[in-house]
C-alpha cells in the first residue's frame, strides 16, 4: 500500500486540529475549520534541441475558516507552525459579529487516504524520471525519416490535505501523473506538421508506459496531417471521439453548471432546472471518485466526501456542482465540488471529473449509421459561455465518413459552434465505451485546478468550420 | 534560514554563482457577489527563491553556462532543493553570462502606505467604491468583483555580493459587469493591477467599461463580403 508520506511539519500539526476547531468555535463561529494544504509539481521536457527540468512554485499552507450562512472569513497562513495558527484561531474573527447560522448536519467523515500506485512518483529520483523521459524521446526519434522533433513532456502533481471540522477527522494524498508526446514532422514542401497522444491519471507512472501501436499512432497522425485539407464550413452529421466528447462536456454542462455563476446570474442554466436540456440519450455527470481519473479526490477542500452528482438525466438538467458558501445561498444540496487552486485562494464550485454518460450502441453502428459525416478525432480547446450557452470547440483533426466508412481524407483544424440545447438535442446515438482525458481548468483567467472531462463516442449534428 | 541556505551555497564548488531571494507576503482579498461580500480573506507566505548558475559547454566545444532554480518553504530541505536546482543547471547550456553586482538604483515609489498599515481596511474600502461606482448605472449590474491587496518583502543576496531589500504593495482587481436588453445580454470582465489604490483610478474604469457593456448591447455583426 502506498504511504500517505504528508510533510513533516503537517504531521505534527495534524492532532492538534481538533482543539484548533475548538477554538474557533468558542468564538462564537457557526461554523469552522482547519485545511492544511500542501501542493508541489514539476514538469520535465525533453527534445531534439534540449531538457529542462522545472520545479512548479509550490503552495503549503494552513486555511482557517469561519462561515455563518453569509460570508465566508478565512485566514491563510503559509506553513504549519502550531503556536502562529493556535494564535490566529483565537484572534482573527474575535471582532467579528456573526449572523445567526445553522449549518446543515453532516455525519461522522473520518479517514486517511491515498492514491493507490504501483510506481509512486516519490520513489523515483528527477534523474530517473529524466532518464525515463530520454526513453520514449529516443523510441520515437528514429521512427520515421520525416521526423523533425519529438517532444516528451512529463508533469506531476503532488497534493496533500489534512481537514477538520467539528464533524471530520481527513487527511489525504492525491498524486497526478501526465506525459504528453508531440511527434513533428516536415513534408517535402517544408510544411510542418504534428500530433500528439497524452497520458494521464490519479495514480503512479505505471500509466506512463508507451507500447508501440500507440507510438506509431502518433507518428502516423502526424504524417497524415501533411495531406489534410480544410473543411467546407457548414452543418454535418459528426461523430465525436471521447475527448472531444468531454471538451463538449465540459464547456456545456460543466463550466455552466458551477453554481457560483448561478449566485452571480452569469448562468442560463440556473433558470434551466428540472427542464429539457438535450436529447434523451444525454446523461452527464461529474464524479470526483472515479478510481484513477486525473480529477479525482477523496475530499473536497471544504471536507465533503466525493460522490458522484447527477447534472443531466435523460435528458433534463438535475443540478449544478456546488460549493459550500454558493449550496448554502441558493439553499440546495451540497456536492463535493469546492475546489482551490491552493491554501492562498479561496474554493470555488469547481469541476472534477466531468463526462458524458455511455450509452448502448457500439462505435461500428454508429458509423455505420452516417451516409456523408466527419468523425473528430482530436480535441484541442474549448470555450465555456454560460451565459450566452454557445459552444466552441477546436478539433486537431478529423476524417471524413462515406457510405458508412471512415476514409483517409484527413480535415484540419476543425471547429465546432453552436448553441447549446441545440447541440445536446441532436445527440442520436451514444457508445458504450467511457473514456477519461485529464488537464487543467481555470475559472476565468484564474484558479487553475487539475479535472479530467470524457465520455463515449456520441452521434450528433453540429456547424464546423 | 537564509542564512544557513547561502552557507550551503557558498560550499558548492561547482557552482559559478548563486542568487537567493527570501520573499515574504501578507495580503487581504475581498470577493463580492450581488447578494453582499461572499469573502473575506487574509493571507500570508514565505518562501525562498534560489537560483544557480553552472559552467557548460556548447555543442560545438564553446564556453557556456547553465541556470536552474528551486522554491523552498520554512523548513523545507536546504540541500535537497540546491542538488536540484544544480541538476537542472546542468542541463541548460546558454551564452556565457554572469550575475549583477551592487550598484544604486532609482528610487521608485512602489508602496501604498495604507495598504501596508492594514490591506484588510484598504480591500475592503476599494470594494465599496467598486459596488457604489456601479450602482450609479442603473442598466448595468455588478455581478462579481474580486479585490487583492498585497504587501510584499523581497530580501535578495548574491554570490557577487548583492544584499538588498525592498517592499512594495500590489492591488489586482476584477469585476463583471452584466446588462440586459430585450433578449441581449453582454458580460463585460475587466481586471487591472496597480502598485498603489491611487494609481487605479476606480470610478472612470467602471464608467468606461459600463459604456462598453452598453455599447456590446447594440453592436451588429459585419455584413459579409468584400469592400468594393
Amino acid at each position: 500500500m502506498t504511504e500517505m508520506k504528508l510533510p513533516s511539519a503537517m504531521a505534527e500539526l495534524r492532532p492538534a486540529l481538533g482543539e484548533i476547531v475548538g477554538l474557533g468555535l468558542r468564538q462564537h463561529a457557526p461554523y469552522f475549520s482547519v485545511l492544511l494544504s500542501s501542493k508541489h509539481g514539476l514538469t520535465i521536457e525533453v527534445n531534439n534541441r534540449e531538457e529542462q527540468v522545472t520545479e512548479h512554485p509550490p503552495a503549503a499552507g494552513t486555511v482557517l475558516s469561519a462561515f455563518d450562512g453569509a460570508t465566508n472569513f478565512e485566514r491563510a497562513i503559509g506553513g504549519f507552525k502550531r503556536e502562529e495558527i493556535q494564535t490566529a484561531a483565537r484572534d482573527f474573527i474575535k471582532d467579528i459579529s456573526f449572523q445567526s447560522y445553522i449549518p446543515p448536519a453532516q455525519s461522522e467523515r473520518r479517514g486517511d487516504f491515498v492514491t493507490p500506485m504501483q510506481i509512486d512518483p516519490l520513489d523515483l529520483s528527477i534523474q530517473e524520471k529524466l532518464d525515463r523521459c530520454r526513453e520514449v524521446q529516443q523510441r520515437v526519434k528514429g521512427q520515421d525519416a520525416r521526423i523533425v522533433n519529438v517532444r516528451v513532456i512529463y508533469n506531476e502533481l503532488k497534493r496533500k490535505a489534512a481537514f477538520a471540522d467539528r464533524n471530520a477527522d481527513l487527511a489525504q494524498r492525491v498524486q497526478r501523473v501526465k506525459m504528453y508526446l508531440f511527434v513533428v514532422v516536415a513534408g517535402a514542401a517544408g510544411d510542418v506538421r504534428y500530433d500528439f497522444h497524452i497520458k494521464y491519471g490519479a495514480s503512479g507512472w505505471e500509466v506512463l508506459t508507451w507500447n508501440d501501436d500507440e507510438i506509431q499512432g502518433v507518428v502516423d497522425g502526424a504524417l497524415a496531417l501533411l495531406n489534410a485539407e480544410r473543411i467546407e464550413p457548414g452543418e454535418y452529421r459528426i461523430i465525436s471521439t471521447p475527448g472531444v466528447s468531454g471538451v463538449i462536456c465540459h464547456e456545456s454542462f460543466g463550466h455552466g453548471v458551477e453554481t457560483d455563476m448561478f449566485l452571480k446570474e452569469r448562468a442560463r442554466a440556473a433558470h434551466f432546472i428540472d427542464k429539457i436540456v438535450g436529447s434523451p440519450l444525454v446523461n452527464i455527470a461529474d464524479n470526483p471518485s472515479q478510481p484513477g481519473s486525473y480529477g479525482s479526490y477523496f475530499f473536497d477542500d471544504e471536507g465533503q466526501m466525493a460522490t458522484p452528482t447527477q447534472i443531466v438525466e435523460n435528458g433534463v438538467f438535475r443540478r449544478g456542482i456546488t460549493d459550500r458558501y454558493s449550496a448554502a445561498a441558493l439553499h440546495i444540496p451540497r456536492s463535493a465540488n469546492g475546489r482551490r487552486q491552493d491554501y492562498s485562494r479561496k474554493t470555488y464550485a469547481r469541476m472534477s471529473n466531468t463526462f458524458f454518460s455511455p450509452g448502448s450502441s457500439t462505435l461500428d453502428e454508429m458509423i455505420a449509421q452516417v451516409d456523408y459525416g466527419i468523425f473528430l478525432d482530436k480535441r484541442i480547446s474549448g470555450v465555456e459561455d454560460p451565459q450566452g450557452w454557445g459552444i466552441q470547440v477546436t478539433c486537431h483533426y478529423g476524417h471524413e465518413i462515406k457510405g458508412g466508412k471512415i476514409t483517409e481524407r484527413v480535415l484540419a483544424p476543425i471547429g465546432i459552434t453552436g448553441n447549446v440545447p441545440d447541440v445536446l438535442q441532436s445527440i442520436i446515438a451514444v457508445s458504450n465505451q467511457l473514456q477519461m482525458f485529464g488537464g487543467s481548468c481555470g475559472k476565468g483567467h484564474k484558479e487553475v485546478v487539475p479535472v479530467a472531462l470524457g465520455g463515449p463516442h456520441l452521434l450528433l449534428t453540429a456547424r464546423l468550420a | 534560514m537564509l542564512i544557513q541556505i547561502m552557507e550551503a551555497l557558498r560550499k558548492r564548488s561547482d557552482l559559478v554563482g548563486w542568487t537567493v531571494r527570501h520573499v515574504q507576503t501578507r495580503g487581504a482579498q475581498v470577493y463580492a457577489v450581488p447578494q453582499g461580500i461572499e469573502s473575506q480573506r487574509a493571507v500570508a507566505d514565505e518562501r525562498y527563491l534560489i537560483d544557480v548558475l553552472r559552467n557548460r559547454t556548447m555543442a560545438d566545444g564553446s564556453p557556456a553556462v547553465g541556470s536552474g532554480e528551486a522554491s523552498l518553504l520554512p523548513g523545507e530541505d536546504i540541500s535537497r532543493a540546491i542538488e536540484q536546482a544544480t541538476l537542472v543547471a546542468g542541463l541548460v547550456a546558454n551564452p556565457v553570462h554572469s550575475l549583477p553586482g551592487p550598484a544604486q538604483f532609482p528610487d521608485v515609489p512602489l508602496c501604498d502606505v495604507d495598504l501596508q498599515k492594514d490591506a484588510s481596511a484598504v480591500m475592503l474600502e476599494v470594494m465599496e467604491r467598486i459596488r457604489a461606482a456601479a450602482a450609479r448605472y442603473s442598466e448595468v449590474r455588478l455581478s462579481a468583483a474580486e479585490c487583492f491587496g498585497e504587501v510584499c518583502n523581497a530580501h535578495l543576496v548574491n554570490s557577487r555580493g548583492i544584499d538588498a531589500e525592498q517592499e512594495s504593495t500590489q492591488i489586482d482587481i476584477e469585476m463583471v459587469l452584466h446588462s440586459r436588453k430585450g433578449d441581449r445580454e453582454s458580460e463585460t470582465f475587466d481586471e487591472r493591477r496597480r502598485h498603489r489604490v491611487a494609481d487605479l483610478d476606480l470610478e472612470a474604469a467602471i464608467e468606461d467599461r459600463v459604456h462598453y457593456t452598453l455599447d456590446s448591447l447594440e453592436a451588429e455583426t459585419p455584413p459579409l463580403g468584400r469592400d468594393q
